[in-house]
């Protein structure tokens, strides 16, 4: 700690245990390390954008009030997102979710390199995103916590609290649905 | 599993940084439903890319620490089985609470208000058995009576302490 070389990076559960024991900079890490990812999965969801920094500022509030909830086997980052997925919930079922409408020109904004395959890539992303909000909650958070974020079945099962065949179920069903929707 | 399940179940890593042999790539460039469905893991890589680009994590978490700074106190820890028993004992003790007020502060029952508050319905009654439940109202006939029989005061609103010994009783 004290020495000038830096060691490996603490893990999750060092940072969450420095945090416990009075370490702000460790709970900023945690939040630094984390935040993009939350806020991909939140957007993903159909959160507004003018709000996801507030969502995401809410999501670690909750968690680091809320730690004693967090199984220590469970990866920081899933459980993390079973709160982001929760709040997502809450906030749609009070109105406040934008009905997943993406602009085009909003888009096309950001066009570099190629400007064809480009602006392809940014009309199958707003297809899919488009295609996601018609999916059942479960199958949306699964196939975004597998496609997106990349996590196993087991990490989605300990996220959304449902086991790794039945994550591994509704992957398949929102792939087959998305493929429809979005052809 | 098929080779084409194999494939389809190895996108999102693929699509995360990993790569596919030549005979994945092979198969997929001639099944065009297997590659539509790369191309839709691919792009749900970049979902939320660009919104969560205006996100600061520093300035998210200054903002977050200084609401946890901002919290009067640090919130009553429990752990998760321990709470979810609270939740559903609390009522019922609060409510268990009054009636043993009641009993025993002896109080001639008038007809103006007999003791109302006994008859709300307690249906998690129900679901404890004869022995949980004179162990809960016995943790409380020893907090709620002082020595000269008289209630202390705060029942209806039992203290932490209070719920964790009539939680000791129910745990074993």
């Amino acid at each position: 700690m004290g020495s000038g070389v830096s060691a490996e990076p603490r893990s999750d559960a060092e940072l969450v245990r420095a945090w416990q024991g009075g370490d702000e900079a460790a709970a900023a890490e945690l939040v630094g390390r984390h935040s993009t990812a939350l806020a991909r999965f939140l957007a993903g969801l159909g959160a507004d954008p003018g709000e996801l920094e507030d969502l995401v500022q809410e999501a670690f509030f909750r968690a680091f009030t809320r730690l004693a909830s967090w199984r220590g086997d469970a990866a920081f980052r899933s459980w993390l997102f079973t709160i982001g997925g929760n709040l997502a919930r809450d906030h749609h079922r009070r109105g406040k979710g934008r009905g997943t409408v993406v602009e085009l020109d909003e888009r096309d904004a950001v066009v570099s390199g190629d400007p064809g395959s480009e602006l392809e890539a940014s009309d199958a992303e707003a297809r899919l995103t488009e295609g996601l909000a018609r999916l059942p909650r479960l199958q949306r958070e699964v196939f975004l916590l597998r496609a997106q974020q990349g996590l196993d079945y087991e990490a989605i099962a300990s996220a959304l609290d449902t086991t790794a065949g039945a994550a591994r179920v509704h992957y398949h069903r929102a792939v087959k649905r998305l493929k429809e929707l979005v052809r | 599993m098929s080779e084409r399940e194999r494939i389809s179940e190895r996108m999102p890593d693929v699509a995360a940084g990993g790569a596919w042999s030549p005979e994945e790539a092979a198969l997929l460039a001639s099944d065009p439903d297997l590659a539509a469905e790369w191309a839709l893991v691919q792009a749900a890589r970049r979902v939320g890319d660009r919104a969560a680009a205006s996100i600061d994590g520093a300035r998210v978490a200054a903002a977050v620490l200084a609401r946890l700074r901002a919290e009067p106190s640090a919130p009553v820890v429990l752990p998760l089985r321990r709470r979810r028993l609270v939740s559903y004992v609390a009522p019922f003790l609060a409510a268990a609470a009054v009636v043993m007020i009641a009993v025993w502060t002896g109080r001639p029952r008038t007809s103006a208000a007999p003791a109302a508050t006994v008859l709300v319905p307690l249906p998690e009654l129900d679901e404890l058995s004869s022995d949980e439940l004179r162990s809960v109202l016995r943790s409380l006939e020893e907090r709620v009576a002082s020595p000269d029989g008289e209630a202390t005061e705060g029942l209806e609103s039992p203290s932490a302490a209070e719920l964790e010994a009539a939680l000791e009783t129910l745990e074993g």
